[in-house]
């Protein structure tokens, strides 16, 4: 009795898979343990093994081609058995390969490859099984859904593959990009996940963040430019403050004095305390407000997402109300209590990493406002001064801004404002 | 049971006799140039012509009252006319214009005039007759002495409905006449193909227990004085009548007819007893008309019908948005896809 | 509020009617004399006696084209099929003169009739007594379809229905005329054209209507022990058809399943599940499935018979394929 190998289950949650490329060919001798084919699972490019010795008979399957888990594959014959005569009595049950990438042996024509009885699914022929409601989904939540491992029926893509595949943030699309460059595998070793795979639906924070971020990364055209700012006067000020402000129990933050400086430069550089109006489509409708009042938004990171509330008229306040307010508007962020009014008007944000030891990043735009600031830590680092190298106290900062309203030099001006009053604290008494 | 009429018996008066000549005439004329618009193709799908039974409908819905109602089949040109339709919505509606007496959409064989009590032509062979048994049920039912007029073909006796709906008109004494127009040839078969008896008065009559009479029908006043009988016997609360009317269509079934089934001579005979040109004889004995005022009549008609093929032409057709108007009294929701 | 039985919610709503407007009248096969063959209306020829309460002959080509022709004079006949399997010997008056009377006459005259009697798979009625006719007439314009599911739409929709001034076939199901359940007293109407939501839930939306939803709410029922929310919506008009509850329910649920006591092709589910596709194709995240009767003539014998309904079996699996838990 010739030896029928079926498709293995390499990956625990694999339902199919494709040979993304044979190893063995028609007449080649395989012993236990010998690695037949390369396999594309939902996850990734898997060397599947033999569990036993004979000569390749017949290959079933094409590469390339989407099979069901169990499927047929190839046919071994024993010891003692013709693979010829094999191959003969074994034909039909399994998919022939197409003629086009079938090794070596029997050429089977084309045409049988859709007579077979192999589900032939999802991403195989090009054509994408997915439902319609997570083409959607992922349309617009900006995922190439051929990226996507499919578990419904034949492979479709159903809602919850697109929202697990979103929730992972793995973006990068890896099934579909390792499919192209198979990984090197040699000896597997068998990874058992602990627990299962979730999929977390979108909460309506999330779904508004989704949709706001998706806005802005496919309506505003963004550039980014980074400055690194000493702080180490803002340190030293900042240390002297506090201990005057110890008796109130008020702590003034790096953050606060980012805040102040920020407010300051918007009032100086209106071209950056701007909101873009108007579409795409219809430009000449279009226009920029620049706005009077400077409302700094202050992105705050909450379980799940993160909340942005507006410190209204932030240029009027002085470091010890800005820490006062900011306060309260962090915890009631944090509880969920705040208002409409807290949470709009914003005419600029600030998007702090800081306290996480980032050294640069990039914030995407909260539309329809022209321009963000990513602000990442303070650290020490080795800087030249005059020609000296020395140590500093250095933070990056990077402006986002809409294209559209904010061109490079204009960023660049509000930044060197930024720097110049972060460097010279006191300069914002002016 | 039966009885046929012979000897005609003066029972309307000069205006009357004269008014229904008009009428005759109208329905010919009319019809005439509606086969000329036919053929030119303004008029489309089927067109069956009245023409030869004229005295019919005229003798008989000539003797209804206002409050009276009277419904036919699909060859209904002339009835409406006699009614008293006006021949300007009747030609709009040949046209299938908005203006038509069905605003377009029933065409030549489904005319309507509520305000005549007139409910209608209808197309499918003997599916009006329980219809009107129905109006005549709702005569009684509202206590009215108002009767129903009923007329279809040979062919249409030969329906389930007709003995349906005779059966129950018969038992429970509804005021409704049933006039089968024996026009000798149901579409293209001759009446001893469709019938086994070739006595009409004998399938509607006693079956039903209702009287049945037969009637020269190209003699307008025979087809008058009959009518009147049955109509008095309805208002009496005794029941409805059956009047199979003897008549001959000069013309085919419809205007796509080759007419195979019966020989150039045949038609050449009948038409000598013309009920249009029986009357006028009768009519010009009497001395009620002469020959100029029968001239000046024919005349008016003319204008009159060419007056009605402008006022159809000019007519404006339906809109598109008309397709989806009186199909329900409530709101309508089409049920489409998209 | 008052608990009734179907059939006796029906026999109350003629009754008010009648009471109401003395151009109502019944008419049918054994409807006076005899209470009716299923004895919906039981008590209505004491009542109201022989001029509107109307025995006929077995005509029903004739006396549902004497009801239609009383009704375009102004009558509001309700016609009562002794079974709707016998509308099929009136088909043409039904199709042909109360569907297009008004349409063809340009809007001149109407018919406001009602056409009721029971319908159904009854139980060892056999092809010709089986018939369920709701998708035939649902497709002529100019007809409006209801069928009640509960004693109380049997009442409020019956009302609706005579008080309409479209013809309206009201289909009922010979198995429901026993179902009890309550009614409210008199004059409450339940609309033409509304669906009603049965029973709230998310994960996949069940249409449905007449006897089938008592086996759509036993699946619902099941399967929320498996933690499978079913949102459950009772047709109840088949024309015209409540898409806006439809639709509010499936672009909520992105599934659906429609479950009818009818033939699968080109039935109601057919038409339904189109018109779904084209209004909320992104919304649906699996194929709409539908549990129908099996593809044969009803058979004879009682097994058989049984083995083509709609099952709660049948329906829970088929919930289970659009929510990808068979796999």
């Amino acid at each position: 009795m010739p030896i029928e190998v079926k498709l293995a289950k390499v990956s625990p949650t694999m339902e199919s898979g494709q040979i993304v490329k044979w190893l063995v060919k028609v007449g080649d001798k395989v012993k236990e343990g010998d690695t037949i084919a390369e396999v594309q699972t939902d996850k990734a490019v898997m060397p599947m093994e033999t569990f036993d010795e004979g000569t390749v008979a017949r290959i079933d399957v094409a590469e390339g081609v989407d099979i069901p888990l169990g499927a047929r594959i190839l046919v071994l014959a024993k010891k003692g058995e013709d693979p010829k005569q094999v191959a003969e009595s074994v034909g039909g049950a399994g998919a022939a390969p197409s003629a086009a990438s079938a090794p070596a042996a029997s050429a089977a024509p084309a045409a049988a490859v859709s007579a077979a009885p192999v589900a032939v699914a999802s991403h195989a022929s090009g054509r994408v099984k997915s439902s319609p409601l997570a083409r959607k989904i992922a349309e617009s939540a900006g995922v190439d859904i051929a990226s996507i491992p499919g578990s419904g029926p034949a492979g479709r893509i159903v809602r919850a593959d697109v929202e697990a595949f979103v929730a992972n943030g793995t973006k990068a699309a890896p099934a579909a990009a390792v499919a192209k460059t198979p990984a090197p595998v040699a000896k597997a070793k068998v990874f058992i996940p602990l627990g299962e795979d979730q999929n977390i639906p979108l909460d309506r924070m999330r779904q508004a963040i989704a949709r706001g971020m998706v806005a802005a990364k496919t309506q505003a055209p963004e550039i980014h430019v980074t400055v690194d700012i000493r702080m180490d006067e803002v340190v030293r000020v900042r240390e002297r403050l506090n201990k005057a402000l110890a008796a109130e129990g008020v702590k003034l933050s790096v953050g606060d004095f980012v805040t102040k400086a920020v407010a300051m430069s918007l009032r100086r550089h209106p071209a950056v305390n701007a909101t873009f109006n108007g579409d795409n489509a219809n430009l000449a409708q279009a226009y920029v407000t620049r706005h009077a009042a400077v409302n700094v938004g202050i992105a705050v990171a909450l379980d799940g997402g993160l909340i942005v509330p507006v410190l209204r008229n932030a240029d009027m306040y002085g470091l010890r109300d800005i820490r006062v307010e900011s306060e309260k508007l962090y915890e009631a962020a944090r509880s969920g209590r705040l208002t409409a009014d807290q949470m709009s008007g914003g005419t600029f944000t600030i998007s702090n990493l800081g306290m996480y030891g980032v050294k640069q990043f990039d914030a995407v735009l909260a539309l329809p406002q022209v321009a963000i600031l990513a602000v990442a830590s303070a650290e020490k680092r080795p800087i030249v001064v005059g020609d000296q190298i020395t140590v500093g106290t250095m933070m990056s900062v990077t402006l986002t801004a809409d294209h559209r309203a904010v061109d490079g030099a204009s960023a660049a001006e509000f930044l060197r404002s930024l720097k110049g009053f972060l460097e010279e604290p006191t300069a914002m008494l002016l | 049971m039966s009885q046929v009429q012979t000897a005609p018996r003066t029972i309307v008066d000069r205006q009357t006799a004269v008014k229904w000549l008009r009428q005759m005439h109208l329905i010919r004329r009319f019809e005439e140039r509606a086969a000329f618009l036919y053929q030119s193709q303004k008029i489309g799908g089927f067109c069956h012509l009245y023409n030869g039974q004229e005295a019919c409908a005229v003798g008989s819905i000539g003797m209804l009252r206002e409050d009276d109602y009277l419904i036919t089949a699909y060859r209904d040109h002339g009835h409406a006319l006699a009614r008293g339709m006006d021949p300007k919505p009747a030609m709009a509606e040949l046209l299938g214009k908005s203006t038509g007496c069905s605003t377009g959409k029933g065409g030549s064989m489904h005319f309507f005039e509520a305000e005549k009590n007139f409910l209608g032509g209808h197309a499918i062979v003997g599916s009006h007759i329980p219809l009107a048994t129905g109006v005549a049920f709702a005569a009684k039912y509202k206590k009215t002495d108002s009767v129903c007029l009923c007329y279809f073909g040979d062919g249409a006796i030969n329906q389930g409905s007709f003995h349906e709906a005779l059966n129950m008109a018969g038992m429970w004494k509804l005021p409704a006449i049933y006039y089968v127009e024996n026009n000798l040839i149901a579409m293209g078969t001759q009446l001893e193909r469709s019938s086994a008896v070739l006595d009409l008065t004998v399938r509607g009559g006693d079956p039903f227990k209702m009287p049945a009479y037969r009637v020269d029908a190209n003699d307008v006043e025979q087809v008058a004085e009959i009518t009147q009988l049955a109509i008095a016997r309805a208002r009496a609360g005794e029941g409805p009548t059956f009047i199979e009317a003897i008549t001959y269509r000069f013309r085919g079934h419809s205007m796509s007819d080759p007419q195979k089934y019966r020989t150039k001579e045949d038609l050449e005979k009948a038409k000598q007893r013309d009920p249009i040109l029986l009357w006028e004889n009768r009519l010009l004995q009497r001395g009620w008309i002469d020959e100029s005022s029968l001239e000046q009549m024919r005349d008016e008609i003319k204008e009159e019908v060419e007056a009605a093929i402008e006022f159809a032409e000019n007519s404006p057709e339906p809109g598109p948005e008309d397709l989806y108007t009186n199909i329900t009294v409530a709101p309508y929701i089409p049920q489409e896809s998209d | 509020m008052p608990i009734l039985a179907y059939r006796d919610a029906l026999n109350q709503a003629m009754a008010e009617e009648m009471e109401r407007d003395d151009n109502v009248y019944l008419m049918g096969e054994e409807v006076a004399e005899y209470n009716g063959a299923y004895k919906v209306s039981q008590g209505l020829w004491e009542r109201f006696g022989s001029r509107r309460v109307i025995d006929t002959p077995i005509s029903e080509e004739g006396f549902a084209g004497i009801g239609i022709g009383s009704a375009m004079v102004g009558l509001r006949p309700i016609i009562e099929f002794m079974t709707f399997s016998f509308s099929l010997v009136a088909i043409d008056q039904i199709l042909n003169n109360a569907a297009n009377m008004r349409y063809m006459s340009g809007g001149q005259f109407s018919v406001p009739i009602v056409f009721r009697g029971s319908s159904g798979m009854a139980g060892c009625l056999a092809a010709t007594h089986s018939h369920r006719l709701e998708a035939i007439y649902s497709h002529f314009p100019g007809l409006t379809v209801v069928m009640p599911a509960t004693a109380a739409d049997a009442k409020g929709l019956l009302k609706s229905s005579i008080r309409s001034d479209d013809p309206v076939i009201f289909i009922e199901h010979e198995n429901l005329y026993g179902e009890k359940g309550e009614v409210p007293d008199g004059d409450v109407l339940t609309p033409i054209g509304k669906a009603n939501v049965v029973r709230e839930g998310s994960d996949v939306t069940l249409l449905t209507y007449s006897r089938s939803l008592i086996n759509t709410l036993a699946a619902a029922e099941q399967l929320a022990g498996e933690g499978v929310s079913a949102e459950v919506i009772d047709l109840r008009t088949l024309r015209p058809l409540d898409l806006d509850t439809i639709l509010t329910s499936v672009v909520k649920t992105h599934r659906c399943v429609i479950i009818e006591e009818n033939w699968p092709y080109c039935g109601i589910g057919a038409g339904v599940a189109d018109r779904i596709y084209q209004k909320v194709f992104d919304e649906l995240d699996a194929p709409i499935r539908r549990v129908t009767v099996k593809d044969a003539p009803i058979p004879y014998n009682r097994n058989l018979e049984a083995s083509m309904l709609p099952t709660v079996d049948r329906i829970v699996a088929k919930i289970n394929d659009v929510l990808y838990r068979n796999a």
